[in-house]
């Protein structure tokens, strides 16, 4: 076993948190408000069952806001 | 942070009733119980099984009721523990080092659906997911009899990927619901307005280009060209062109009903967005209505009890016009009184009229508000009616049928009970289906309808406006589209990244787990099968669909087969447990317990020593409890681990009343001690195996040939089948060793004469249970004593056998004996 005692794999828990903390954390290759919106539909512990339709919302929500700022 | 068993403690439960149910394996012990067929051994595995599965269940038994087929959680418990006052459960004392915490869990079988499961072994089954328990018959599980997609499941519970599962299914959600709703697609639809509404003279989004050909296509109904260059002036055009149509239809003198009809309806459309339009009125009622609730809530919070209004009244007008010592309404001193004085009662009292004043004021409001909202729906009501006869009248289906609909919520809505804020959601929600069905549909209805009865020109007119109203929409429609799907496909786009991201890390998790499961699986699998025909195992998941396949090369790589087809019994075993033990050994590390019940059944002879090697030297760092009915197998282990921290136990014996009976197996000179000093019953059985497998292993050594084949022992042999040779043996030693070092010896002498060595055997009417602790202590320390002759007395060493010279020697060099020649 000495070999693979070595070896540590991460939790599910442990790679969805990390990815919000570091990976998409860096707002030059990433949007940081789409971040946002991922992280608070599909980031918790214990997903809503429509996570998937509320989070299409809010980004369609989000870009018809970011077009009505442009068209002003 | 890692859990140890310290204790295994089971009652009531399959073959063991209230004895024989009590393990300890402290300080990390494993331990090996060898036991014929029917001795209950399997009975611990059940009770084991039960204890950590978390709905209560033993697979084998099924689920069914007591009079199933394979009997259930009812075949758990023991036929008497009800009879006997026994409560069936199983019990375990679990220790962690770092840091130091110990917890004991205790489950009591309960045979119907409430059966919960211990709460203090939550966390510790949810960290070490993979399967503890392996019996013979779940050997071939996972690689023959699992499908795919239960292979995958399984292998996601270990890994704890259901909640990476969700988040991947939920971001294809989101994936197809923003492809459903790009703004792509409704601006190439959008697009097909264009020729429609121009003759087909322009096919693309230019506004300019589209709004020029609107002032050229209505340059021969206006007394002077105009020039329309941006959409306000399209609105206007449309409005004087629909002012020429009906100029046309008025000189004409043909005024169809059908014309009033949608000159009626266009009025509905048009006005929307005026403040007369009844929708409009309707929502200023309800807020007006609202705001007054609002209003008379809150005066009334601060306005005190009109009761008390003629009162006041009096007694301001009293103070007003003279001072007096006390209050004239309660005739108390001033300097008693709440207020202090009649100055600021006198304030006091005129604030609490005006609050009322107030009030009533709010009240008044409040009710004209009702009834400017009542009015006002009563109107809408209207509104709709006259929309209604005007839509039959040029067979506005899709209008006339919402209506009814309308007209039951306006009904059911709660007006008179004057409070707004009640019914304020239905309400809003009314009005903005009625602005839906005038803004959208009713105006997209009334492009396709073409007024009869009137003069050609007057035709004409009408379509091109409706051309033009078209053409107005969709530029605008078109313009936001545009605008959007810029921004839609940033957002699609940094979403895709994001989704991505999250999708490739779970791949690798999951790429990076297969690959050490595989190699550590295949390492295990060649620990019993050295010279293996199989180069390579694989194990394929795919995230996808969900399924896990696993394959074989068979004899040659690249020949990939499925095991079930190719490989034999033993091979499909071997993967099996080698998948078992590799998976507890990557997944189970905050519990490395396992529980390996009966699994060398299907192999040969030479293959069981390869088992015993897996065992031995690839389960380093957990705690076993092995069970077993192949002695030679037991004895492997037994040699290979006796003096690694596990416990040898043989089960001799099983009733239904005392259960299994146990014994141990000690064969370490302290494990003696420890038996008989705590006058264990078994420390005489314990020592008749001792001293028999050390004159075994002499007999071996020194080449006295006993009367039965070693290492096998047959049940009708005595100590002195091995003393007798072993003697006879040692006494042609060269050199004199027996006559100067052994026959002398005190120790050889008694030993000699002991019934012990003659006449204890096997097959006597209840041979382990000596005459006295005293005989066995006696037998120990004199056969200690005996040992040591063996010795070299110069380094303590055993001494070593020449075979050839049939002389005795030690590396030391020294003198080894006493009396050596």
């Amino acid at each position: 076993m000495d070999k693979l005692e070595k070896i540590r794999f991460k939790s599910a828990s442990e790679l969805i948190n990390g990815l919000f903390e570091k990976d998409l954390s860096n707002r030059d290759k990433y949007d940081i408000e789409v971040v946002e919106l991922v992280k608070r539909h599909l980031g918790q512990t214990s997903l809503h069952s429509r996570a998937g339709n509320n989070l299409a919302r809010a980004l369609i929500d989000l870009a018809n806001k970011r077009a009505g700022e442009t068209a002003k | 942070m890692s859990w140890k068993v310290d204790k295994i403690s089971i009652k009531g439960v399959k073959g063991v009733l209230d004895k024989a149910g009590d393990f300890d394996l402290s300080s990390n012990k494993s331990i090996a119980v060898f036991a014929r067929n029917s001795c209950g051994k399997s009975g611990y595995a059940d009770a084991i099984e039960y204890l950590f599965s978390p709905d209560g269940e033993v697979e084998h038994l099924g689920k069914g009721g007591a009079d199933s087929e394979r009997g259930g959680k009812h075949a758990i418990v023991h036929v008497l523990a009800d009879e006997k006052g026994v409560t069936p459960e199983v019990s375990v004392t679990l220790r962690c080092s770092e840091p130091l915490k110990i917890i004991t869990a205790t489950r009591k079988v309960a045979t119907g659906r409430v059966d919960p499961f211990p709460s203090e072994l939550d966390t510790i089954v949810q960290d070490s997911p993979a399967h503890r328990i392996l019996r013979q018959h779940d050997l071939r599980r996972f690689v023959v009899d699992m499908d795919p997609r239960d292979k995958y499941s399984e292998l996601s519970r270990w890994l704890g990927l259901s909640r990476l599962e969700q988040v991947l299914t939920h971001l294809t959600t989101t994936e197809n619901e923003l492809k459903k709703a790009d703004p792509d697609r409704e601006f190439d639809e959008r697009l097909k307005d264009i020729p429609k509404h121009t003759n087909n003279e322009i096919s693309t989004y230019d506004q300019a280009l589209i709004l020029a050909w609107c002032a050229n296509a209505v340059k021969k109904y206006l007394v002077s060209p105009i020039s329309i260059s941006s959409l306000s002036d399209l609105d206007n055009c449309i409005a004087v062109l629909g002012k020429h149509r009906d100029e046309l239809v008025l000189r004409s003198g043909k005024i169809t009903e059908n014309y009033t009809a949608k000159v009626a309806l266009e009025k509905y459309v048009n006005d929307l967005s005026s403040d007369e339009c009844q929708l409009n009125l309707c929502e200023k009622s309800l807020e007006n209505a609202i705001a007054a609730e609002q209003k008379v809530v809150q005066v009334l919070a601060s306005a005190k009890d009109s009761v008390f209004q003629e009162v006041w009244e009096s007694a301001k007008k009293l103070l007003e016009k003279q001072t007096v010592g006390f209050c004239p309404i309660c005739l108390t001193p001033w300097d008693e009184t709440r207020a202090g004085s009649q100055k600021t009662t006198l304030v006091n009292i005129s604030n609490s009229l005006n609050n009322l004043v107030e009030l009533s004021d709010a009240q008044r409001n409040q009710q004209e508000a009702i009834s400017s909202l009542r009015t006002d729906t009563k109107n809408l009501e209207v509104y709709l009616r006259t929309l209604e006869t005007e839509s039959s009248k040029l067979s506005l289906s899709s209008i006339v049928e919402q209506l009814p609909g309308l007209f039951s919520k306006i009904d059911t809505l709660p007006i008179e009970d004057g409070l707004p804020s009640k019914f304020q959601t239905e309400y809003r929600e009314l009005i903005r289906e009625c602005r839906k069905l005038v803004k959208d549909e009713l105006s997209s209805a009334l492009r396709n309808v073409v007024i009869q009865g009137v003069t050609e020109s007057a035709e004409e007119a009408d379509r091109l406006k409706d051309h033009l109203s078209v053409l107005k929409e969709a530029l605008i429609r078109l313009a936001e589209l545009q605008n959007a799907r810029e921004e839609y496909r940033k957002i699609r786009g940094s979403f895709s990244a994001v989704a991505n991201v999250i999708q490739e890390a779970t791949a690798s998790l999951l790429n990076e787990v297969i690959e050490t499961l595989k190699q550590d699986l295949t390492s295990l699998y060649k620990t019993v099968h050295p010279k293996t025909d199989i180069p390579q195992i694989y194990l394929k998941p795919d995230v996808e669909t969900k399924t896990l396949v696993l394959r074989v090369d068979f004899y040659a790589p690249g020949r990939t087969v499925p095991p079930a087809g190719y490989l034999s019994e033993s091979h499909i075993n071997t993967i099996g447990l080698a998948l078992f033990i590799s998976c507890a050994r990557i997944f189970n590390r905050e519990f490395p317990f396992i529980f390996l019940d009966d699994i060398v059944s299907s192999y040969d002879a030479d293959h069981r020593t390869r088992i015993a090697d897996l065992v031995a030297e690839k389960l380093g760092g957990f705690q076993v409890f092995l069970t077993t009915h192949d002695e030679m197998f037991y004895k492997i282990l037994k040699s290979r681990l006796a003096h690694k921290g596990w416990i040898f136990e043989r089960i001799t014996d099983w009733s239904l009343e005392e259960g299994p009976t146990r014994e141990s197996d000690a064969l370490r000179p302290e494990e003696i001690d420890k038996l008989i000093k705590n006058d264990d019953p078994n420390s005489g059985n314990a020592l008749r195996q001792y001293m028999e497998e050390w004159l075994d292993k002499m007999c071996a050594k020194y080449y006295a040939y006993t009367l039965h084949r070693r290492p096998s022992h047959e049940f009708d042999r005595t100590l002195f089948d091995y003393w007798g040779p072993f003697v006879d043996r040692i006494k042609k030693i060269k050199g004199g060793f027996f006559a100067s070092n052994v026959d002398t010896q005190l120790c050889y002498q008694r030993l000699s004469t002991h019934p012990l060595i003659n006449y204890y055997n096997h097959w006597q009417a209840n041979p382990y249970k000596w005459g006295s602790k005293g005989d066995v202590e006696y037998v120990w320390q004199e056969f200690q004593a005996f040992e040591k002759l063996f010795c070299c007395i110069s380094c303590g060493k055993v001494l070593n056998y020449d075979h050839d010279a049939n002389k005795l020697y030690c590396t030391c060099g020294n003198k080894i004996f006493k009396g050596e020649a």
